[in-house]
Protein backbone atom coordinates (compact mmCIF):
# COMPACT_ATOMS: atom_id res chain seq x y z
CA UNK A 1 0.00 0.00 0.00
CA UNK A 2 1.57 3.23 -1.11
CA UNK A 3 0.80 6.68 0.30
CA UNK A 4 -0.88 8.09 -2.86
CA UNK A 5 -3.20 5.08 -2.95
CA UNK A 6 -4.15 5.54 0.71
CA UNK A 7 -4.91 9.23 0.16
CA UNK A 8 -7.02 8.58 -2.96
CA UNK A 9 -8.86 5.66 -1.37
CA UNK A 10 -9.68 7.59 1.79
CA UNK A 11 -10.99 10.52 -0.29
CA UNK A 12 -13.19 8.12 -2.28
CA UNK A 13 -14.59 6.48 0.84
CA UNK A 14 -15.10 9.70 2.79
CA UNK A 15 -16.79 11.54 -0.06
CA UNK A 16 -18.96 8.53 -0.92
CA UNK A 17 -20.08 8.34 2.70
CA UNK A 18 -20.77 12.08 2.74
CA UNK A 19 -22.73 11.78 -0.51
CA UNK A 20 -25.29 9.47 1.07
CA UNK A 21 -25.37 10.90 4.59
CA UNK A 22 -25.45 14.70 4.20
CA UNK A 23 -28.83 16.41 4.62
CA UNK A 24 -28.55 18.99 1.84
CA UNK A 25 -29.09 17.30 -1.53
CA UNK A 26 -26.85 19.76 -3.38
CA UNK A 27 -24.00 18.95 -1.00
CA UNK A 28 -24.65 15.26 -1.63
CA UNK A 29 -24.42 15.86 -5.38
CA UNK A 30 -21.14 17.75 -5.03
CA UNK A 31 -19.71 15.01 -2.80
CA UNK A 32 -20.71 12.46 -5.44
CA UNK A 33 -18.79 14.59 -7.95
CA UNK A 34 -15.78 14.46 -5.63
CA UNK A 35 -16.12 10.66 -5.51
CA UNK A 36 -16.11 10.54 -9.33
CA UNK A 37 -13.08 12.82 -9.41
CA UNK A 38 -11.16 10.70 -6.91
CA UNK A 39 -12.08 7.51 -8.78
CA UNK A 40 -10.74 9.06 -11.98
CA UNK A 41 -7.55 9.95 -10.12
CA UNK A 42 -7.26 6.35 -8.95
CA UNK A 43 -7.46 5.15 -12.57
CA UNK A 44 -4.79 7.67 -13.54
CA UNK A 45 -2.63 6.46 -10.65
CA UNK A 46 -3.03 2.89 -11.92
CA UNK A 47 -1.76 4.00 -15.37
CA UNK A 48 -5.15 3.54 -17.00
CA UNK A 49 -5.03 7.03 -18.54
CA UNK A 50 -7.83 6.59 -21.04
CA UNK A 51 -10.25 5.21 -18.47
CA UNK A 52 -9.30 7.90 -15.96
CA UNK A 53 -9.74 10.80 -18.36
CA UNK A 54 -13.01 9.44 -19.73
CA UNK A 55 -14.18 9.03 -16.13
CA UNK A 56 -13.37 12.71 -15.51
CA UNK A 57 -14.98 13.89 -18.73
CA UNK A 58 -18.17 11.83 -18.50
CA UNK A 59 -18.78 11.65 -14.76
CA UNK A 60 -17.40 14.93 -13.45
CA UNK A 61 -18.23 16.94 -16.56
CA UNK A 62 -21.63 15.51 -17.45
CA UNK A 63 -23.13 13.08 -14.93
CA UNK A 64 -22.40 15.24 -11.86
CA UNK A 65 -23.94 18.26 -13.57
CA UNK A 66 -26.93 16.11 -14.58
CA UNK A 67 -27.37 15.02 -10.94
CA UNK A 68 -27.20 18.61 -9.69
CA UNK A 69 -29.63 19.84 -12.35
CA UNK A 70 -32.03 17.02 -11.51
CA UNK A 71 -31.87 17.96 -7.84
CA UNK A 72 -32.52 21.61 -8.60
CA UNK A 73 -35.28 21.00 -11.13
CA UNK A 74 -37.34 18.35 -9.33
CA UNK A 75 -37.63 19.42 -5.68
CA UNK A 76 -36.65 22.19 -3.34
CA UNK A 77 -33.15 21.29 -2.25
CA UNK A 78 -33.44 22.89 1.17
CA UNK A 79 -36.40 20.71 2.12
CA UNK A 80 -35.66 18.82 5.34
CA UNK A 81 -35.15 15.08 5.02
CA UNK A 82 -37.92 12.77 6.23
CA UNK A 83 -37.11 11.85 9.86
CA UNK A 84 -38.43 8.27 9.46
CA UNK A 85 -36.91 6.93 6.24
CA UNK A 86 -37.96 3.30 6.87
CA UNK A 87 -41.65 4.26 6.72
CA UNK A 88 -41.41 5.76 3.26
CA UNK A 89 -42.74 3.50 0.49
CA UNK A 90 -39.57 4.00 -1.52
CA UNK A 91 -37.36 2.65 1.27
CA UNK A 92 -38.13 -1.02 0.61
CA UNK A 93 -37.90 -0.59 -3.15
CA UNK A 94 -34.52 1.04 -2.68
CA UNK A 95 -33.39 -1.71 -0.35
CA UNK A 96 -34.46 -4.35 -2.90
CA UNK A 97 -32.53 -2.62 -5.69
CA UNK A 98 -29.48 -2.23 -3.43
CA UNK A 99 -29.51 -5.93 -2.51
CA UNK A 100 -29.95 -7.01 -6.15
CA UNK A 101 -27.16 -4.80 -7.47
CA UNK A 102 -24.88 -5.63 -4.54
CA UNK A 103 -25.54 -9.34 -5.06
CA UNK A 104 -24.76 -9.10 -8.77
CA UNK A 105 -21.51 -7.26 -8.08
CA UNK A 106 -20.54 -9.73 -5.35
CA UNK A 107 -21.30 -12.69 -7.65
CA UNK A 108 -19.20 -11.10 -10.37
CA UNK A 109 -16.31 -10.50 -7.97
CA UNK A 110 -16.53 -14.07 -6.63
CA UNK A 111 -16.37 -15.48 -10.16
CA UNK A 112 -13.38 -13.31 -11.12
CA UNK A 113 -10.03 -15.03 -11.38
CA UNK A 114 -7.01 -12.72 -11.28
CA UNK A 115 -4.77 -13.13 -14.34
CA UNK A 116 -1.37 -14.73 -13.88
CA UNK A 117 1.70 -12.52 -13.93
CA UNK A 118 2.18 -9.16 -12.28
CA UNK A 119 2.55 -6.68 -15.15
CA UNK A 120 -0.54 -5.07 -16.69
CA UNK A 121 -0.68 -5.05 -20.50
CA UNK A 122 0.34 -1.76 -22.11
CA UNK A 123 -2.55 -0.68 -24.32
CA UNK A 124 -2.23 2.22 -26.71
CA UNK A 125 -5.20 4.43 -27.43
CA UNK A 126 -5.28 3.24 -31.07
CA UNK A 127 -5.78 -0.35 -29.94
CA UNK A 128 -8.60 0.66 -27.58
CA UNK A 129 -10.28 2.51 -30.43
CA UNK A 130 -10.00 -0.49 -32.74
CA UNK A 131 -11.37 -2.83 -30.05
CA UNK A 132 -14.31 -0.52 -29.41
CA UNK A 133 -15.38 -0.02 -33.01
CA UNK A 134 -14.28 -3.14 -34.89
CA UNK A 135 -15.88 -6.01 -33.00
CA UNK A 136 -19.69 -6.31 -33.39
CA UNK A 137 -20.55 -6.99 -29.73
CA UNK A 138 -18.67 -3.90 -28.55
CA UNK A 139 -20.47 -1.74 -31.11
CA UNK A 140 -23.79 -3.17 -29.93
CA UNK A 141 -22.89 -2.38 -26.32
CA UNK A 142 -22.00 1.19 -27.29
CA UNK A 143 -25.34 1.67 -29.04
CA UNK A 144 -27.28 0.19 -26.10
CA UNK A 145 -25.50 2.52 -23.66
CA UNK A 146 -26.29 5.48 -25.91
CA UNK A 147 -29.99 4.52 -25.95
CA UNK A 148 -29.96 4.15 -22.18
CA UNK A 149 -28.52 7.63 -21.73
CA UNK A 150 -31.15 9.09 -24.06
CA UNK A 151 -33.91 7.35 -22.07
CA UNK A 152 -32.50 8.76 -18.83
CA UNK A 153 -32.41 12.25 -20.33
CA UNK A 154 -36.04 12.02 -21.49
CA UNK A 155 -37.00 10.78 -18.02
CA UNK A 156 -35.36 13.79 -16.42
CA UNK A 157 -37.19 16.08 -18.86
CA UNK A 158 -40.53 14.44 -18.02
CA UNK A 159 -39.89 14.91 -14.29
CA UNK A 160 -39.10 18.57 -14.74
CA UNK A 161 -41.73 19.46 -17.35
CA UNK A 162 -44.76 21.44 -16.12
CA UNK A 163 -47.88 19.29 -15.69
CA UNK A 164 -50.64 19.54 -18.30
CA UNK A 165 -53.60 20.12 -15.91
CA UNK A 166 -52.65 23.00 -13.68
CA UNK A 167 -51.79 26.35 -15.19
CA UNK A 168 -49.21 26.82 -12.46
CA UNK A 169 -46.88 24.05 -13.61
CA UNK A 170 -43.86 23.13 -11.55
CA UNK A 171 -42.25 19.76 -10.96
CA UNK A 172 -43.91 16.67 -9.48
CA UNK B 1 23.82 23.71 -31.68
CA UNK B 2 23.92 27.02 -33.53
CA UNK B 3 22.61 30.33 -32.28
CA UNK B 4 19.16 30.05 -33.90
CA UNK B 5 18.52 26.67 -32.30
CA UNK B 6 19.91 27.97 -29.02
CA UNK B 7 17.41 30.85 -28.93
CA UNK B 8 14.64 28.49 -30.03
CA UNK B 9 15.37 26.17 -27.12
CA UNK B 10 16.29 28.92 -24.64
CA UNK B 11 13.50 28.18 -22.13
CA UNK B 12 14.40 24.50 -22.09
CA UNK B 13 18.15 25.21 -21.68
CA UNK B 14 17.37 27.65 -18.89
CA UNK B 15 15.31 25.02 -17.12
CA UNK B 16 18.09 22.40 -17.46
CA UNK B 17 20.65 24.88 -16.14
CA UNK B 18 18.50 25.67 -13.09
CA UNK B 19 17.76 22.00 -12.42
CA UNK B 20 21.50 21.26 -12.47
CA UNK B 21 21.93 22.99 -9.11
CA UNK B 22 19.84 20.39 -7.29
CA UNK B 23 20.77 16.85 -6.15
CA UNK B 24 19.78 14.05 -8.53
CA UNK B 25 16.84 12.70 -6.55
CA UNK B 26 15.20 16.15 -6.47
CA UNK B 27 15.75 16.93 -10.15
CA UNK B 28 12.51 15.54 -11.67
CA UNK B 29 10.47 17.37 -9.03
CA UNK B 30 12.35 20.62 -9.54
CA UNK B 31 11.91 20.33 -13.32
CA UNK B 32 8.15 19.89 -12.87
CA UNK B 33 8.01 22.79 -10.44
CA UNK B 34 9.86 25.06 -12.85
CA UNK B 35 7.51 24.13 -15.72
CA UNK B 36 4.48 24.84 -13.56
CA UNK B 37 5.94 28.12 -12.28
CA UNK B 38 6.79 29.19 -15.83
CA UNK B 39 3.25 28.48 -17.04
CA UNK B 40 1.70 30.36 -14.13
CA UNK B 41 4.09 33.29 -14.50
CA UNK B 42 3.89 33.64 -18.27
CA UNK B 43 0.16 33.22 -18.65
CA UNK B 44 -0.69 35.34 -15.61
CA UNK B 45 1.35 38.20 -17.09
CA UNK B 46 -0.33 37.62 -20.45
CA UNK B 47 -3.63 37.90 -18.58
CA UNK B 48 -2.57 41.30 -17.24
CA UNK B 49 -1.47 42.41 -20.71
CA UNK B 50 -4.67 41.23 -22.36
CA UNK B 51 -6.86 43.10 -19.84
CA UNK B 52 -4.97 46.24 -20.82
CA UNK B 53 -5.31 45.42 -24.53
CA UNK B 54 -9.00 44.78 -24.04
CA UNK B 55 -9.68 48.04 -22.23
CA UNK B 56 -7.61 50.01 -24.72
CA UNK B 57 -9.12 48.24 -27.73
CA UNK B 58 -12.70 48.55 -26.53
CA UNK B 59 -11.99 52.18 -25.78
CA UNK B 60 -10.82 52.75 -29.37
CA UNK B 61 -13.88 50.94 -30.76
CA UNK B 62 -16.18 53.07 -28.60
CA UNK B 63 -14.33 56.27 -29.53
CA UNK B 64 -12.84 57.02 -26.11
CA UNK B 65 -9.20 56.84 -24.96
CA UNK B 66 -9.51 53.95 -22.48
CA UNK B 67 -7.18 53.84 -19.45
CA UNK B 68 -4.68 56.69 -19.80
CA UNK B 69 -3.80 57.85 -16.28
CA UNK B 70 -1.52 55.22 -14.73
CA UNK B 71 1.97 55.24 -16.20
CA UNK B 72 2.83 56.21 -19.79
CA UNK B 73 -0.31 55.80 -22.01
CA UNK B 74 -2.00 53.99 -19.11
CA UNK B 75 0.37 51.05 -19.46
CA UNK B 76 0.52 50.39 -15.71
CA UNK B 77 -3.27 50.09 -15.40
CA UNK B 78 -3.19 46.27 -14.81
CA UNK B 79 -0.83 46.86 -11.85
CA UNK B 80 -3.22 49.40 -10.36
CA UNK B 81 -6.15 47.02 -10.95
CA UNK B 82 -4.27 44.22 -9.23
CA UNK B 83 -3.47 46.27 -6.15
CA UNK B 84 -7.07 47.49 -6.00
CA UNK B 85 -8.35 43.90 -6.13
CA UNK B 86 -5.96 42.74 -3.41
CA UNK B 87 -6.84 45.43 -0.88
CA UNK B 88 -10.60 45.33 -1.45
CA UNK B 89 -12.76 44.00 1.37
CA UNK B 90 -13.69 40.34 0.95
CA UNK B 91 -17.44 40.17 1.51
CA UNK B 92 -19.19 36.85 2.16
CA UNK B 93 -23.01 37.04 2.24
CA UNK B 94 -24.53 36.24 5.65
CA UNK B 95 -26.59 33.27 4.45
CA UNK B 96 -24.06 32.04 1.91
CA UNK B 97 -22.85 28.47 1.91
CA UNK B 98 -19.46 29.49 3.33
CA UNK B 99 -17.48 26.42 2.26
CA UNK B 100 -18.75 26.36 -1.33
CA UNK B 101 -18.44 30.13 -1.64
CA UNK B 102 -14.80 29.86 -0.60
CA UNK B 103 -13.94 26.77 -2.66
CA UNK B 104 -15.52 27.88 -5.97
CA UNK B 105 -12.78 30.27 -7.17
CA UNK B 106 -10.08 27.75 -6.22
CA UNK B 107 -11.88 24.92 -7.98
CA UNK B 108 -12.09 27.14 -11.06
CA UNK B 109 -8.51 28.41 -11.22
CA UNK B 110 -6.83 25.01 -10.75
CA UNK B 111 -8.29 23.33 -13.88
CA UNK B 112 -7.83 26.58 -15.83
CA UNK B 113 -4.10 26.40 -15.18
CA UNK B 114 -3.86 22.61 -15.43
CA UNK B 115 -4.96 22.52 -19.08
CA UNK B 116 -1.84 24.45 -20.11
CA UNK B 117 0.27 21.42 -19.26
CA UNK B 118 -0.50 19.76 -22.61
CA UNK B 119 -0.21 22.81 -24.88
CA UNK B 120 3.01 22.71 -26.94
CA UNK B 121 4.27 26.29 -26.68
CA UNK B 122 7.31 25.68 -28.86
CA UNK B 123 9.54 22.96 -30.29
CA UNK B 124 10.12 20.53 -27.37
CA UNK B 125 8.43 23.04 -25.09
CA UNK B 126 5.53 21.23 -23.48
CA UNK B 127 5.09 20.75 -19.75
CA UNK B 128 3.75 17.21 -20.08
CA UNK B 129 3.83 15.20 -23.29
CA UNK B 130 0.91 12.84 -22.94
CA UNK B 131 -0.44 10.21 -25.31
CA UNK B 132 -3.94 11.55 -24.57
CA UNK B 133 -3.24 15.28 -24.52
CA UNK B 134 -6.40 16.45 -26.32
CA UNK B 135 -8.61 14.23 -24.18
CA UNK B 136 -6.89 15.54 -21.03
CA UNK B 137 -7.52 19.11 -22.13
CA UNK B 138 -11.26 18.54 -22.56
CA UNK B 139 -11.62 16.30 -19.50
CA UNK B 140 -10.07 18.88 -17.19
CA UNK B 141 -11.90 21.70 -18.92
CA UNK B 142 -15.21 19.94 -18.26
CA UNK B 143 -14.75 20.21 -14.50
CA UNK B 144 -14.96 24.02 -14.54
CA UNK B 145 -18.75 23.72 -14.89
CA UNK B 146 -18.97 22.35 -11.36
CA UNK B 147 -17.05 25.26 -9.88
CA UNK B 148 -19.39 27.72 -11.57
CA UNK B 149 -22.28 25.80 -10.07
CA UNK B 150 -20.57 25.98 -6.66
CA UNK B 151 -20.17 29.73 -7.03
CA UNK B 152 -23.80 30.24 -7.98
CA UNK B 153 -25.24 27.95 -5.35
CA UNK B 154 -22.85 28.98 -2.59
CA UNK B 155 -23.71 32.68 -2.95
CA UNK B 156 -27.34 32.09 -1.88
CA UNK B 157 -28.58 34.67 -4.31
CA UNK B 158 -31.22 34.22 -7.00
CA UNK B 159 -29.26 36.15 -9.59
CA UNK B 160 -26.21 34.02 -8.88
CA UNK B 161 -27.97 30.68 -9.21
CA UNK B 162 -29.78 31.79 -12.38
CA UNK B 163 -26.54 33.03 -13.87
CA UNK B 164 -24.65 29.88 -13.01
CA UNK B 165 -27.39 27.61 -14.41
CA UNK B 166 -27.33 29.64 -17.60
CA UNK B 167 -23.56 29.35 -17.73
CA UNK B 168 -23.61 25.57 -17.24
CA UNK B 169 -26.37 25.06 -19.81
CA UNK B 170 -24.37 27.11 -22.27
CA UNK B 171 -21.08 25.35 -21.58
CA UNK B 172 -22.61 21.88 -21.89
CA UNK B 173 -24.37 22.81 -25.14
CA UNK B 174 -21.25 24.23 -26.76
CA UNK B 175 -18.88 21.59 -25.44
CA UNK B 176 -20.44 19.02 -27.75
CA UNK B 177 -19.85 20.77 -31.12
CA UNK B 178 -16.42 21.85 -29.87
CA UNK B 179 -15.30 18.31 -29.12
CA UNK B 180 -16.83 17.11 -32.39
CA UNK B 181 -14.82 19.76 -34.23
CA UNK B 182 -11.64 18.60 -32.48
CA UNK B 183 -12.43 14.98 -33.35
CA UNK B 184 -11.87 15.70 -37.07
CA UNK B 185 -8.22 16.46 -36.33
CA UNK B 186 -7.89 13.33 -34.18
CA UNK B 187 -9.43 11.31 -37.00
CA UNK B 188 -7.00 12.62 -39.63
CA UNK B 189 -3.79 12.56 -37.56
CA UNK B 190 -4.93 9.39 -35.71
CA UNK B 191 -3.34 10.75 -32.55
CA UNK B 192 -4.53 12.44 -29.37
CA UNK B 193 -1.04 13.69 -28.61
CA UNK B 194 -0.85 17.48 -29.01
CA UNK B 195 2.86 17.33 -29.88
CA UNK B 196 2.26 14.81 -32.69
CA UNK B 197 -0.69 16.85 -33.99
CA UNK B 198 1.57 19.89 -34.32
CA UNK B 199 4.30 17.81 -35.98
CA UNK B 200 1.76 16.48 -38.49
CA UNK B 201 1.27 20.06 -39.72
CA UNK B 202 4.95 20.70 -40.53
CA UNK B 203 5.92 22.29 -43.86
CA UNK B 204 4.41 25.74 -44.02
CA UNK B 205 0.98 27.29 -44.22
CA UNK B 206 -0.46 24.83 -46.78
CA UNK B 207 0.17 21.89 -44.46
CA UNK B 208 -1.88 23.37 -41.64
CA UNK B 209 -5.22 21.73 -40.99
CA UNK B 210 -7.08 24.99 -41.57
CA UNK B 211 -6.20 24.67 -45.28
CA UNK B 212 -8.43 21.64 -45.75
CA UNK B 213 -12.20 21.84 -46.23
CA UNK B 214 -12.97 20.00 -42.99
CA UNK B 215 -10.30 21.97 -41.11
CA UNK B 216 -11.66 25.37 -42.09
CA UNK B 217 -15.21 24.48 -41.03
CA UNK B 218 -13.96 22.77 -37.85
CA UNK B 219 -11.88 25.82 -36.93
CA UNK B 220 -14.91 28.09 -37.38
CA UNK B 221 -17.08 25.76 -35.27
CA UNK B 222 -14.34 25.46 -32.68
CA UNK B 223 -13.87 29.21 -32.51
CA UNK B 224 -17.58 29.96 -32.06
CA UNK B 225 -17.73 27.32 -29.32
CA UNK B 226 -14.58 28.75 -27.76
CA UNK B 227 -16.30 32.13 -27.48
CA UNK B 228 -19.23 30.45 -25.74
CA UNK B 229 -17.11 28.20 -23.51
CA UNK B 230 -15.12 31.10 -22.14
CA UNK B 231 -18.35 33.11 -21.59
CA UNK B 232 -17.15 35.92 -23.82
CA UNK B 233 -19.26 38.29 -25.87
CA UNK B 234 -21.52 37.69 -27.80
CA UNK B 235 -22.18 34.69 -25.55
CA UNK B 236 -21.79 36.48 -22.21
CA UNK B 237 -25.40 35.94 -21.14
CA UNK B 238 -24.42 34.27 -17.86
CA UNK B 239 -22.98 37.50 -16.57
CA UNK B 240 -25.44 39.80 -18.35
CA UNK B 241 -24.86 42.84 -16.20
CA UNK B 242 -28.14 44.58 -17.03
CA UNK B 243 -30.45 41.68 -16.06
CA UNK B 244 -28.46 39.31 -13.85
CA UNK B 245 -25.99 41.85 -12.43
CA UNK B 246 -23.04 39.58 -13.38
CA UNK B 247 -24.62 36.20 -12.56
CA UNK B 248 -22.46 33.93 -10.47
CA UNK B 249 -19.98 36.78 -9.89
CA UNK B 250 -22.57 38.95 -8.09
CA UNK B 251 -21.56 38.04 -4.54
CA UNK B 252 -17.82 37.94 -5.11
CA UNK B 253 -15.44 40.78 -4.39
CA UNK B 254 -11.77 41.44 -3.91
CA UNK B 255 -9.33 38.68 -4.67
CA UNK B 256 -11.95 35.99 -5.21
CA UNK B 257 -13.47 38.11 -7.96
CA UNK B 258 -10.00 38.61 -9.40
CA UNK B 259 -9.55 34.83 -9.54
CA UNK B 260 -12.81 34.45 -11.51
CA UNK B 261 -11.72 37.22 -13.83
CA UNK B 262 -8.32 35.58 -14.29
CA UNK B 263 -9.90 32.19 -14.92
CA UNK B 264 -12.00 33.70 -17.72
CA UNK B 265 -8.93 35.07 -19.48
CA UNK B 266 -6.89 31.94 -18.81
CA UNK B 267 -9.70 29.83 -20.25
CA UNK B 268 -9.88 32.07 -23.30
CA UNK B 269 -6.14 31.80 -23.92
CA UNK B 270 -6.04 28.05 -23.26
CA UNK B 271 -8.83 27.38 -25.73
CA UNK B 272 -7.18 29.67 -28.30
CA UNK B 273 -3.96 27.74 -27.73
CA UNK B 274 -5.83 24.52 -28.39
CA UNK B 275 -7.30 25.96 -31.60
CA UNK B 276 -3.79 26.97 -32.69
CA UNK B 277 -2.45 23.51 -31.87
CA UNK B 278 -5.24 21.67 -33.66
CA UNK B 279 -5.76 23.80 -36.76
CA UNK B 280 -3.16 26.55 -37.13
CA UNK B 281 0.05 24.58 -36.99
CA UNK B 282 0.89 25.22 -33.33
CA UNK B 283 4.38 26.65 -33.09
CA UNK B 284 5.17 26.08 -36.80
CA UNK B 285 6.13 29.03 -38.99
CA UNK B 286 3.79 29.75 -41.93
CA UNK B 287 6.70 29.64 -44.40
CA UNK B 288 9.73 27.34 -44.07
CA UNK B 289 12.07 30.28 -44.73
CA UNK B 290 10.79 31.98 -41.55
CA UNK B 291 12.00 29.13 -39.36
CA UNK B 292 14.78 31.26 -37.88
CA UNK B 293 12.19 33.05 -35.72
CA UNK B 294 11.90 31.09 -32.45
CA UNK B 295 9.01 28.62 -32.38
CA UNK B 296 7.57 29.95 -29.10
CA UNK B 297 7.39 33.42 -30.66
CA UNK B 298 5.16 32.01 -33.42
CA UNK B 299 2.89 30.42 -30.83
CA UNK B 300 2.55 33.59 -28.79
CA UNK B 301 2.08 35.65 -31.95
CA UNK B 302 -0.83 33.46 -33.02
CA UNK B 303 -2.19 33.59 -29.47
CA UNK B 304 -2.05 37.41 -29.52
CA UNK B 305 -3.95 37.33 -32.82
CA UNK B 306 -6.67 35.23 -31.21
CA UNK B 307 -6.90 37.53 -28.17
CA UNK B 308 -7.26 40.56 -30.45
CA UNK B 309 -10.00 38.72 -32.37
CA UNK B 310 -11.83 38.00 -29.09
CA UNK B 311 -11.65 41.69 -28.12
CA UNK B 312 -12.71 42.85 -31.59
CA UNK B 313 -15.75 40.56 -31.51
CA UNK B 314 -16.65 41.78 -28.04
CA UNK B 315 -16.60 45.35 -29.23
CA UNK B 316 -18.61 44.59 -32.39
CA UNK B 317 -21.37 42.04 -31.86
CA UNK B 318 -24.48 42.46 -29.70
CA UNK B 319 -25.31 39.82 -27.10
CA UNK B 320 -27.42 36.81 -28.13
CA UNK B 321 -30.78 35.93 -26.59
CA UNK B 322 -31.01 32.67 -24.60
CA UNK B 323 -33.13 30.90 -27.25
CA UNK B 324 -30.83 32.06 -30.06
CA UNK B 325 -27.90 30.70 -28.07
CA UNK B 326 -29.43 27.23 -27.77
CA UNK B 327 -30.65 27.20 -31.38
CA UNK B 328 -27.19 28.04 -32.66
CA UNK B 329 -25.57 25.23 -30.70
CA UNK B 330 -28.06 22.42 -31.21
CA UNK B 331 -29.65 23.20 -34.56
CA UNK B 332 -26.75 24.71 -36.46
CA UNK B 333 -23.30 23.90 -35.06
CA UNK B 334 -24.05 20.30 -34.08
CA UNK B 335 -25.32 19.10 -37.51
CA UNK B 336 -22.53 20.96 -39.29
CA UNK B 337 -19.92 19.43 -36.97
CA UNK B 338 -21.37 15.94 -37.54
CA UNK B 339 -21.33 16.39 -41.33
CA UNK B 340 -17.79 17.67 -41.02
CA UNK B 341 -16.65 14.49 -39.28
CA UNK B 342 -17.91 12.52 -42.28
CA UNK B 343 -15.97 14.81 -44.60
CA UNK B 344 -12.81 14.34 -42.52
CA UNK B 345 -13.29 10.59 -42.95
CA UNK B 346 -13.60 11.11 -46.72
CA UNK B 347 -10.36 13.14 -46.62
CA UNK B 348 -8.57 10.22 -44.96
CA UNK B 349 -9.98 7.56 -47.28
CA UNK B 350 -9.74 9.36 -50.62
CA UNK B 351 -7.45 11.83 -52.35
CA UNK B 352 -7.65 15.62 -52.11
CA UNK B 353 -8.92 15.77 -55.73
CA UNK B 354 -12.12 13.99 -54.70
CA UNK B 355 -12.43 15.36 -51.16
CA UNK B 356 -12.28 19.08 -52.06
CA UNK B 357 -15.17 19.20 -54.57
CA UNK B 358 -17.33 16.78 -52.58
CA UNK B 359 -16.78 18.80 -49.39
CA UNK B 360 -17.64 22.09 -51.07
CA UNK B 361 -20.70 20.57 -52.74
CA UNK B 362 -21.95 19.24 -49.40
CA UNK B 363 -20.88 21.99 -47.00
CA UNK B 364 -21.97 25.11 -48.84
CA UNK B 365 -25.62 24.03 -49.34
CA UNK B 366 -25.70 22.61 -45.79
CA UNK B 367 -24.47 25.80 -44.14
CA UNK B 368 -26.62 28.13 -46.28
CA UNK B 369 -29.72 25.91 -46.14
CA UNK B 370 -29.53 25.37 -42.39
CA UNK B 371 -28.96 29.07 -41.83
CA UNK B 372 -32.01 29.98 -43.96
CA UNK B 373 -34.13 27.34 -42.20
CA UNK B 374 -33.23 28.64 -38.75
CA UNK B 375 -33.85 32.22 -39.77
CA UNK B 376 -37.29 31.19 -40.99
CA UNK B 377 -38.20 29.70 -37.63
CA UNK B 378 -37.67 33.03 -35.92
CA UNK B 379 -40.88 34.77 -34.78
CA UNK B 380 -41.80 37.24 -37.52
CA UNK B 381 -42.85 40.66 -36.39
CA UNK B 382 -41.83 42.79 -39.27
CA UNK B 383 -39.01 45.27 -39.11
CA UNK B 384 -38.47 46.64 -35.64
CA UNK B 385 -38.67 50.39 -35.43
CA UNK B 386 -37.23 52.06 -32.38
CA UNK B 387 -39.17 55.00 -31.03
CA UNK B 388 -37.03 57.52 -29.28
CA UNK B 389 -38.41 58.85 -26.01
CA UNK B 390 -39.67 62.40 -26.22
Amino acid sequence: MSIPFLIIASVILASAWAAVSLRNLVHCGLCAALTFLATGTLYLYLNAEFLGLVQLMVYVGAVAVLILFTVLLTRPATEAADPRPTQRPTFWKGALIAITVGGAVAAGLAAYVAPKGSSAPQLSIQEIGRLLTASPQNVLALIIVALLMTAALIGALLLAAPSEEGPKGGGE
Amino acid sequence: MNLVERIDQAPLLLQRWAVGFFPAFLQPWVAMLISAAAIIGVFASLFALSTLAERKGLGRIQNRPGPNRVGPFGMLQPLADGIKMLIKEDIVPLRADKVLHFLAPIALIVPSLLVYSVLPIGRNLVAMQCQLGVLLFFAIGASTELSIFMAGWGSHNKYSILGSIRAIAQMISYELPMVLAAITVILVTSSLDTVKIVEAQAGGFWAWHVCTPWGAIALLTFFICALAESNRAPFDLPEAESELIAGHLTEYSGFKYALFFMAEYLGMMAISGMAITLFLGGWQAPLPMLDFIPSWLWFFGKLAGFVVLFIWIRGTLPRLRADQLMNLAWKFLLPIALLNIGLAGLWVKSSAWIAWPVSILLLVPAVIGLGRLLRGSRPRGGKRIYQYAD
